[in-house]
């Protein structure tokens, strides 16, 4: 029962730390597929 | 110590000099369309230095003016008698250049759904919060998503020059705002049942819709050329280029240009309307 | 010798600070004579009528802030604890610095990202509460809480971290697993550590501009008659920070009332960053295990 525990927590924060990293890079990869020049300030406002 | 001093010196000069360089230009976003083409026509052509932003819209055009922060504005709207009382010392010049009107765009949900022209009175309710649905004025049952322009900009003083007379009889509103014409057209676009003013030019009727205007006899007046240019459309508005007293200099010979036949080419390119088209 | 100039210096940056707070007070003075306490009581602004409600962006800014803690403190906490507390040395620095790499991505981008996405996303998701538009007070707290993750995550690690390695031995000596370690040693050991890194996510998430201001909606006096339903978050609205990033900054510039109720804004603002930031870097000064 302890052990379950503790493979549940160990699953459960790297399940957090891989969504974490997972958005943030994806942003990158987000930026990088669209280009910079359609992010661009003048355009949006 | 010497070469303290001396590196100073270079320092100095050198800001000395790029300060003295490029023409800065800010304003409208309508009115920065054919600008910002001939801004890039000069730079190639005659290697001018010239930057151009639009910040603020009309509104942050004649204030970056007044403060000297630019060397010339962009307005699609005519300066108040209050900006010019904000700037005394400032003897701010308009030059025209064309003309644009501001049309009432809406989101295709809503050109599908049967709404093709308003009335004043019914623009009017919408504004005020009367109006909520578009059922109300012969559409589908949807609710008017009104995207309101940021006060100051030319569009929305243009609309309420319209609707109430002037800007100050306007009632204050709580809508979302919106503030440039790109970003007008891309929100009205993505949301359903969505109302905005634009820039007429830029409604290009693929994603976003002109509403026609309907007059007290009944007859619709689309936002056409030919309706801008006689003034049967009522909401027609100057596109503006703004300068401290008269032109000179760098600013002069972007006017000149802008007058110029290839610069009213450039008018007539965005859509907008040369100063012959006009009776 | 030292102790005269690090004296001098402290004063120096007490001075500017007090100086910049002196110039939001004294410029803001106009709209406190005029409105008094319901400057940040009242729900209405309506400029042109002279009347100056901040506590519809008030609330914008308190609901947009929390709601992102909300939506980003278990996600970056638990990210904080798998990187702290199971990975090896290595691929730990690895992910530390990955983050804090994506930490300093411009919120620009953030913004942009959240109008070509986030906002459509937002529409979709809801459509069978019959949004308005994209441009809610959700999507501006989600946007948000994307952006203090890295934050979050970064300063959690470090608390965690610091309590030291012999507690969790002896724990382990002690036959407790190493979940147990974590959830009943050094979780509540890093306490001050983890509301320090909380605290400061909220102050970055509510001092926030650009982002927000681009998804947020902008719409006045949007309070709701019942603080604490959860409807308000699928309407527009405003924050302090997106007023202070609209065009009526330009606007009221010529006007001295509008000008001070615009900086009173930047001063209720500054309270709120600033307490939120003493907070933080007081309980952080005392954590210790």
């Amino acid at each position: 029962m302890r052990k379950a525990a503790d493979y549940l927590v160990g699953s459960i924060t790297g399940l957090c730390a891989l969504v974490a990293v997972g958005i943030l890079a994806g942003l990158v990869c987000v930026v990088a597929q669209r280009g910079a020049p359609a992010l661009s300030w003048p355009f949006f406002t | 110590m010497k070469n303290a001093f001396l590196f100073a010196a270079a320092l100095a000069l050198s800001a000395l000099a790029a300060c003295a360089a490029p023409l800065k230009i800010n304003g409208s976003t309508t009115v920065n369309l054919p600008v910002a083409e001939a801004a890039e026509i000069l730079r190639a052509e005659q290697q001018m230095d010239i930057q151009v932003d639009t910040q603020g819209g009309s509104a942050g055009g004649i204030s970056m003016l007044g403060d000297g922060l630019v060397q010339v504005g962009m307005s699609s709207k005519p300066v108040s008698a209050e900006d010019r009382a904000r700037y005394p010392a400032v003897q701010i010049q308009e030059t025209h250049i064309g003309e644009d009107a501001v049309a009432l765009i809406v989101s295709k949900d809503v050109w599908g759904g049967g709404v093709k022209a308003l009335t004043k009175g019914q623009i009017k309710d919408i504004y005020e919060g009367r109006i909520t649905n578009w059922k109300d004025v012969g559409g589908k049952p949807q609710r008017v998503a009104f995207f309101n322009k940021e006060p100051g900009r030319g569009t929305w003083e243009v609309f309420v020059h319209w609707v109430y007379g002037s800007p100050k009889a306007a009632p204050q509103v709580s809508f979302p705002e919106v503030g440039g014409n790109e970003e007008t057209r891309n929100k009205v676009a993505g949301t359903r049942g969505a109302l905005s003013q634009l820039s007429a030019s830029w409604a290009d009727g693929k994603k976003v819709f002109a509403l026609g205007i309907q007059m007290d006899d009944g007859t619709i007046v689309a936002p056409t050329n030919e309706n801008i240019a006689t003034k049967k459309y009522p909401l027609s508005r100057p596109l503006f280029i703004l300068t401290k007293g008269e032109p000179a200099g760098a600013a002069k010979t972007l006017i000149d240009f802008l007058l110029s036949d290839r610069g009213q080419e450039l008018v007539k390119k965005h859509g907008y309307l040369r100063l012959k088209d006009l009776q | 010798m030292t102790r005269a100039w690090s004296w001098f210096f402290s004063v120096v940056a007490l001075a500017t600070l007090a100086f910049l707070v002196g110039i939001f007070v004294w410029q803001s003075v106009p709209v406190w004579q005029h409105e008094g306490a319901s400057y940040v009581t009242g729900a209405k602004w309506f400029f042109r009528e002279k009347e100056f409600g901040a506590l519809p962006m008030i609330y914008g800014s308190v609901v947009v802030s929390i709601v992102a803690l909300v939506l980003a403190a278990p996600l970056g906490v638990g990210a904080a604890v798998f990187t702290a507390e199971y990975l090896p040395r290595g691929p730990r620095l690895a992910v530390k610095v990955l983050i804090e790499l994506l930490a300093g991505v411009p919120s620009v981008v953030y913004g942009l990202l959240g109008i070509l996405l986030l906002r459509d996303w937002i529409y979709a998701l809801f459509a069978p509460f019959d949004l308005l538009s994209g441009d809610t007070l959700l999507t501006a707290a989600v946007l948000l809480a994307v952006m203090i993750l890295p934050t979050i995550v970064t300063l959690s690690d470090d608390a965690l971290r610091a309590v030291p390695a012999a507690q969790r031995r002896a724990a382990r000596a002690l036959g407790l697993t190493r979940a147990e370690a974590i959830l009943h040693i050094a979780l509540p050991q890093a306490r001050r550590g983890l509301s320090a890194a909380l605290l400061l996510a909220m102050g970055r998430a509510v001092g926030e501009t650009i982002a927000v201001f681009l998804v947020v909606g902008r719409q006045d006096n949007n309070l709701p008659e019942r603080l604490l339903s959860l409807r308000p978050l699928l309407e527009s609205g405003q924050t302090l920070t997106s007023k202070l990033g609209s065009s009526e900054t330009n606007i009221g510039y010529g006007d001295p009332l509008h000008w001070a109720a615009i900086v009173g804004l930047g001063l209720i603002l500054l309270v709120l960053t600033g307490a939120l930031t003493v907070l933080g870097a007081s309980v952080r000064r005392t954590s210790h295990a």
